[in-house]
């Protein structure tokens, strides 16, 4: 696996490259003396958590960094070329020819009113001697060799006939399809599902090997990291911390930074703690019969309802007191629509949802508000989830004094203090606005939110998929201590097989608004049943530290 | 797609309904024909008599919605609603106030004022977008800046200022155009010379500005950035790429006024003395024609319409996205 | 007892004044918010931003003052012939009959502003017709006797130049030294404000442990936090400007007078009060619908959007031009047939213009109405909304709660921007018949009045100028304004 180093002359060599911004607060520098170097036929992966300036280090390469930033001093050379020395004129000559690029989000990095062949074909003819019908032909082939069927009628067809992950095949037949000795891959796979990740990631291995080319492969996930690179640079706050061959990096991290991250994967000894087997005799918290949530589609002359889309098609599951119960899928499985159901913030076609054996769809005003103390939600956007416009204290005390929590203001904000401080923030914490405060402190402030109403159930939407990995780490084991000492239900929504590792006492795996195979974590984990079952966990990127498997883990 | 089509046809011809039953209630419940009639007898001392006979020669004696007096349909149609608001679905407008037949007029007065109209609305698109691409390219630079300055500038001065200034300076001081006047064909290009410089150029500060936001909003987008990774040019990256998303809202927007164009303008057409609908409709509002200034609005409102319909056809075809769904 | 005047609120002063009062709170409140306090101060950060909400602030001190009205105490014997007869201001309403509110009163019928009391000395009544900027002598030949003869030339002014003795050799240096003089306390003026706002400066913490001179230098060399030295220079050319007039109006017309000898400085300046008043009101009258149905269609969808949509679709088909029209010639039926809405020609002309902003503001709703649908659309979809869905906090209560202060930022950005707009609108509706009541002072009446005198032969250029110079200042700053306000508060041009 390992490629030679030090023997050969490098493909790319950085060195004491320094980007800086210049924003209206001052300049502030993005890239600080980075230096790297990626050999032939090699992938060097950058990780870091956002923020670190490993997009804006593949942008400086390129030299398309956004208007605001500038390089300010360092050296980038190809084949020994001084890249930064060039013209704008020589630069394009590189740029598609001698380095392609691929971006995170294959949604909008293609051309809306293009034909995905024009857009192939713009670079064929600009750094190859194709031309026309020659250039339609390669680009063909070359639709053919990321795996697209069907090329000759689908070259004609725009991006949005395409789904993501095919969109990111698109994208990287353009990166490739005049050459590069080197691809710039920026978080290739994080816009897509896992299962789409683990094809387009083999993709580009096998690609890689075809056509001999180097790869700087730009990533938070570990897993992905463990899966494609040779050598692994880590970066933090625009300065590579350490560079290490792949194996070295996971067996004996140098840098305390990089202990840190392994310390913080999720492991699975976390739902031991609170682990309470279930009392036969006992009723389940929640049930959830048959539910079906369908969406009418419209269509012909007068709209009419001519048909649905099955976002939830009769699904059923129970959750216990004290557990939580994983709902695991893709997007698009309707793993999100069932929680907003379960809430009633969407409507629910048909099914039973039972909280203690009352059935929230029949309930309307005073009563369904009285059940709303009951069941609380954790949205997934920390940005998102918190009016940008109220105090802190007034978010958390709306749902008291919407719900009659509290006799009066002044016990409402002594709660609500005591709330936050239970979430780990300071009590000054009341009188600030949402963007003083980080994601992972805006999460803990959702938390504290959805915790005012004494809930005794909290549907979890995603609560720290959009969180860097350490503050994951805190949030999940606050969740955790939470559940421990109030007794707390949680339906734990996620495509995250980590996290469920972690914290799951049962999990459903959903697909296509069905639930496929519902049980035991444990079990179900190490001897999935049902096809899709196995498919997915298959597709999960592995890290191995020390001797110790990691799912899919991100940094 | 063509059920597409047909539903938002309907969908307008409701609309007109709507507009129809918005005007009828403004010229005749909030209004009714013995104001008008008060009014246009001029004196404070109007008898009622002299109210009746004026209505009854201009047919408005007959009751509002319902004639409870008449047989069968003519309960419904010897009534004023269906005579004067209804009858112009069927364009048939009835006579202005001097006697004319106002569906004839209108006829006559919409050469003239496409004669105008159009010339403006295709010069001023070109010269705008122009102007607006050119400080795309540049954008962020010293022309950038200098031309937004110039934009806002342009855009502070009134529309009368430069119909007036222009005037002066073209015809009075340079006497290089015709103050004013029309004439039928080709001949009168002079006629038209002037009214149209003054017309795009009094345009140019919104739409450039207008058209340079749309362009630089497009700019930042994702793909440009991949168009840049391609190793293409600011060129081909500005007029390939960025052009043809831009061109998308600016061209669907400007579909929508062209069948608008019929109605002519009110203030260019009545300061150079065009004989089409614009000054027209400004006669029948000085003279305080109300017969006149319904089937304007009718017809104003009808082409709208009919222009906001051009602009759904005009994305499915503009727009694959919108195309083929 | 009896006051020298009595207060007369015009219907246009009362909501002028009510705004004011809205203003002021919004900016209290702006004051303790961080956040807004920010934006605001992002906006103000610009110089060209600065400078034109300087110059903005002037106008609006104009139509302030000018929206101040009150009607004089009459002396005793003019009482009594005040009341026979109808003032002099009255002279266009066509029906002197129509405005018969004679209770005998001791105050006169026609109402003044304050503006009016300040700009006395510095408007000269009195000339019969048109007169040149500065002018000695009028602009029209006349026929007058001397000595028996008949001669034609160009009388002496009425009022103006009065002082010299020999206009054709006094007035170029009584000019020169009257402007000199003017400049000179103009730039007196200036200093004397820039002293001021160093004095306030030096307290402001920002500041901290700066000296005086220090923080003139430095304001000097806008290396202060906000840029000062565009206020400054705003402020400064404007004070010139006045200097300049306070000097030379009291002996010379220095605009020049209109066809019946009116001062076109006066004019200009009880326009701004017009321009003012259309642009805010309107915008005013815009809100609730706009407010109102945009976020009840965005908020509840279904039914209830498909029915506003359908609403705005048809009110915005109707051309605005020819649906002002209408709505104005109705007006002014239905005006002309209840004369007993107002007594003065002034309260009539009032009216009109209230209801001319009333009109405006309910035809142009429709594009504020579909953005704020669009928004709240969006909106609705967030998670801190559905956060509180999940407690089941009222719809009300979201809206106001959480919609609303979203959607703030839209609100007030289209507000400004709309402003400018509804000044050059008014100059439009007001040539074509449809504006403000002929007898009320406004940019439009004055480029009405001025378009026929360019086709005159000379040429009298300095109405239609004196009109263009005010109205293009007030429009270019309000423009600039607006987009320093658009820019600071839009996020979208934020992140670029």
């Amino acid at each position: 696996m390992n490629a030679a180093t030090g023997a050969v002359v490098p493909l790319l060599e950085i060195s004491k490259l320094t980007t800086r911004i210049d924003g209206s607060a001052g300049t502030f520098t993005v890239l600080d003396h980075v230096s790297l170097y990626i050999n032939p036929g090699e992938t060097l992966a950058v990780v870091g958590e956002s923020g670190s300036g490993k997009s804006i280090a593949a942008l400086s390469i390129m030299r398309l960094l956004p208007e605001v930033a500038h390089i300010d001093h360092g050296d980038v050379a190809l084949h020994a070329e001084d890249l930064l020395a060039l013209p704008e004129s020589g630069m394009r000559n590189v740029r598609g020819k001698k380095i392609g690029m691929i971006f995170q989000e294959p949604a909008t990095s293609l051309n809306p009113v293009l034909t995905v062949g024009q857009q192939i074909m713009e670079v064929l003819e600009r750094h190859t001697k194709f031309r026309g019908v020659d250039a339609r032909d390669e680009a063909i082939r070359w639709l053919k060799k990321v795996e697209i069927l069907d090329p000759e009628r689908r070259i004609d067809e725009y991006p949005f006939q395409f789904s993501g992950g095919m969109k990111q095949r698109v994208m990287i037949a353009i990166a490739l399809c005049a050459g590069p000795d080197l691809l710039i891959a920026d978080e290739p796979t994080t816009a897509l599902d896992v299962t789409i990740q683990a094809q387009i990631l083999d993709l580009l291995k096998s690609l890689q090997k075809e056509i001999s080319m180097s790869i700087l492969l730009i990533t938070h996930d570990l897993g992905v990291v463990a899966h494609m690179a040779h050598r692994v640079a880590l970066m933090k706050d625009g300065k590579v911390l350490e560079v290490a061959e792949t194996r070295e990096f996971f067996t004996a991290p140098k840098h305390p930074y990089a202990q840190e991250l392994f310390s913080s994967l999720p492991q699975r000894v976390g739902r031991a703690v609170s682990y309470r087997p279930p009392d036969p005799n006992e009723k389940p918290l929640l049930e959830v019969v048959g539910m079906k949530v369908h969406f009418p589609i419209r269509r012909g002359l007068l709209k009419r309802t001519v048909g649905y889309v099955k976002a939830v098609d009769g699904v059923t599951f129970e959750i216990n007191k004290g557990e939580t119960l994983a709902l695991v899928g893709e997007s698009g499985s309707g793993k999100t629509t069932v929680g907003k159901g379960i809430l009633r913030l969407i409507p629910t076609r048909m099914g039973q949802i039972r909280y203690d054996g009352i059935d929230v769809l029949r309930l309307n005003g005073e009563d369904l508000r009285a059940m709303r103390r009951n069941m609380q939600i954790i949205f997934q956007d920390p940005f998102a989830s918190l009016n940008p416009k109220m105090r802190v204290g007034t978010i958390i005390e709306e749902g008291m004094m919407a719900l009659g929590v509290g006799a009066n203001d002044a016990e409402r904000q002594v709660r609500a203090r005591r709330l936050l401080e239970q979430v780990g923030l300071v009590r000054e914490s009341y009188d600030r606005f949402p963007h003083e405060f980080s994601g992972g402190q805006r999460q803990r402030v959702a938390i504290a939110r959805a915790l005012a109403v004494e809930p005794k159930l909290i549907i979890c939407d995603e609560p720290t998929s959009a969180l860097d990995v350490l503050v994951q780490a805190q949030i999940l084991k606050l969740l955790l201590d939470l559940q421990k000492d109030l007794g707390l239900s949680y339906l734990f929504i996620t495509h995250n097989i980590a996290v469920v590792e972690f914290l799951a006492h049962r999990v459903a795996v959903m697909y296509n608004g069905e639930i496929v195979e519902q049980g035991d974590a444990e079990e179900l984990l190490l001897l999935p049943q049902h096809p899709y079952t196995q498919q997915l966990l298959a597709a999960v990127p592995t890290v191995e530290i020390g001797g110790e498997e990691f799912v899919n883990t991100t940094a | 797609m063509l059920a597409y089509i047909t539903r938002r046809f309907l969908y307008a011809i409701l609309i007109l309904v709507g507009v129809n039953l918005l005007t009828f209630v403004l010229f005749f419940k909030v209004n009714t024909p013995d104001d008008i009639a008060r009014m246009q007898l001029g004196t404070k001392r109007v008898t009622q008599e002299a109210i009746n006979k004026w209505k009854t020669e201009r047919g408005y004696d007959k009751p509002l919605i319902f004639n409870t007096k008449a047989q069968g349909m003519g309960m419904v149609k010897e009534t004023i609603y269906f005579e004067k608001s209804f009858e112009m679905f069927s364009l048939n407008f009835g006579r202005a106030d001097d006697g004319r037949d106002i569906a004839r007029e209108i006829v006559h007065r919409a050469g003239p004022s496409l004669a105008l109209a159009i010339p403006v609305f295709a010069v001023g698109l070109v010269v705008n977008i122009t102007f607006a691409l050119i400080m795309a390219f540049f954008r962020a630079s010293y022309i950038d800046f200098v031309g937004v300055i110039v934009c806002v500038v342009l855009m502070s001065v009134s529309g009368l200022f430069y119909i007036i200034g222009g005037q002066y300076v073209m015809s009075k001081v340079l006497n290089l155009a015709p103050i004013s006047g029309y004439q039928d064909g080709f001949a009168g290009w002079k006629f038209l010379l002037l009214p149209t410089i003054i017309s795009v150029f009094s345009g140019i500060g919104s739409g450039t500005r207008w058209y340079r936001t749309i362009f630089l909003e497009e700019m930042v987008k994702d793909y440009v950035r991949t168009a840049r990774a391609k190793g293409l040019s600011e060129f081909t990256v500005l007029f390939k790429h960025v052009l043809k998303n831009g061109l998308i809202p600016i061209l669907t927007g400007a579909v929508v006024v062209i069948p608008l164009l019929f109605m002519g303008s009110l203030i260019s057409e009545s300061f150079f003395g065009i004989p089409g609908l614009g000054s027209y409709t400004i006669e029948a509002i000085q003279s305080q024609d109300f017969g006149v200034v319904r089937s304007m609005v009718f017809i104003g409102s009808a082409l709208y319409i009919f222009g906001l319909l051009l602009t759904d056809i005009s994305y499915t075809w503009a727009d694959p996205r919108v195309r083929l769904e | 007892m009896e006051f020298p005047f009595r207060p007369l609120f015009l219907w246009t002063d009362v909501l002028v004044f009510l705004l004011t009062a809205a203003v002021i709170v919004y900016f209290m409140r702006v004051r303790r918010d961080v956040n807004q306090r920010a934006t605001w101060l992002r906006a103000l950060r610009n110089p060209s931003g600065m400078a034109s909400a300087v110059i903005l602030g002037l106008f609006v001190l104009v139509g302030l003052l000018d929206s101040m009205h009150f009607r004089p105490l009459l002396p005793p014997q003019a009482a009594a012939a005040g009341a026979a007869k109808a003032p002099p201001a009255a002279k266009d309403a066509k029906d002197t009959k129509a405005a018969p509110a004679v209770v005998v009163s001791r105050y006169a019928p026609t109402a003044l502003s304050v503006l009016d009391v300040l700009l006395r000395p510095f408007n000269l009544e009195g000339e019969r017709t048109y007169s040149e900027p500065l002018a000695t002598h009028a602009f029209v030949k006349e026929n007058r006797e001397e000595n028996g003869r008949t001669i034609r030339d160009f009388p002496r002014l009425k009022v103006a130049a009065q002082h010299l003795k020999d206009p054709v050799s006094d007035w170029a240096w009584d000019v020169t030294w009257r402007s000199a003089a003017g400049l000179l306390l103009g730039v007196v003026m200036t200093l004397v404000a820039t002293a001021g706002l160093v004095g306030l400066l030096v307290r402001h913490p920002a500041q901290k442990g700066l000296s005086y001179g220090a923080i003139f230098s430095r304001l000097w060399s806008n290396q202060l936090s906000m840029p000062w030295r565009a206020a400054v220079l705003a402020l400064g050319g404007a004070l010139l400007l006045a200097g300049l007039v306070i000097v030379l109006a009291p002996v010379y017309h220095v605009l020049g007078t209109d066809k019946v000898g009116k001062g076109l400085l006066y004019l200009s300046m009880k326009s701004v009060r017009t321009a003012l008043v259309i642009g805010t009101l309107t915008t005013l009258f815009t809100l609730p619908f706009a407010l109102l149905l945009g976020i009840a269609a965005g908020y509840f969808k279904g039914r209830i959007d498909d029915i506003i949509q359908y609403i705005y679709t048809t009110l915005h088909s109707i051309p605005s031009v020819l649906l002002i029209a209408a709505s104005v010639l109705i007006l002014s039926v239905q005006l002309e047939s209840n004369p007993e809405l107002f007594a003065t020609a002034a309260e009539r002309a009032d009216l009109r213009l209230f209801f001319l902003c009333l009109i405006l503001g309910v035809t142009s709703w429709t594009g504020l109405c579909r953005l704020l649908r669009g928004e709240t659309l969006k909106l609705r979809e967030l998670e801190y909304i559905q956060a509180a869905q999940a407690f089941g906090v009222a719809h009300f209560r979201i809206i106001w709660r959480h919609i609303l202060p979203n959607v703030m930022h839209l609100i007030l950005i289209s507000v400004v921007m709309e402003f400018s707009g509804l000044v050059l609108a008014e100059a439009v509706l007001s040539y074509v018949g449809v504006g403000v009541d002929p007898s009320m002072i406004s940019f439009g009446t004055m480029i009405n009045a001025a378009r026929m005198e360019m086709s005159r032969e000379p040429v009298v250029w300095w109405s239609l100028t004196a009109a263009f110079c005010f109205m293009f200042v007030l429009v270019l700053a309000a423009n600039l304004f607006a987009d320093s306000v658009r820019d600071a508060f839009d996020p979208r041009t934020h992140i670029r």
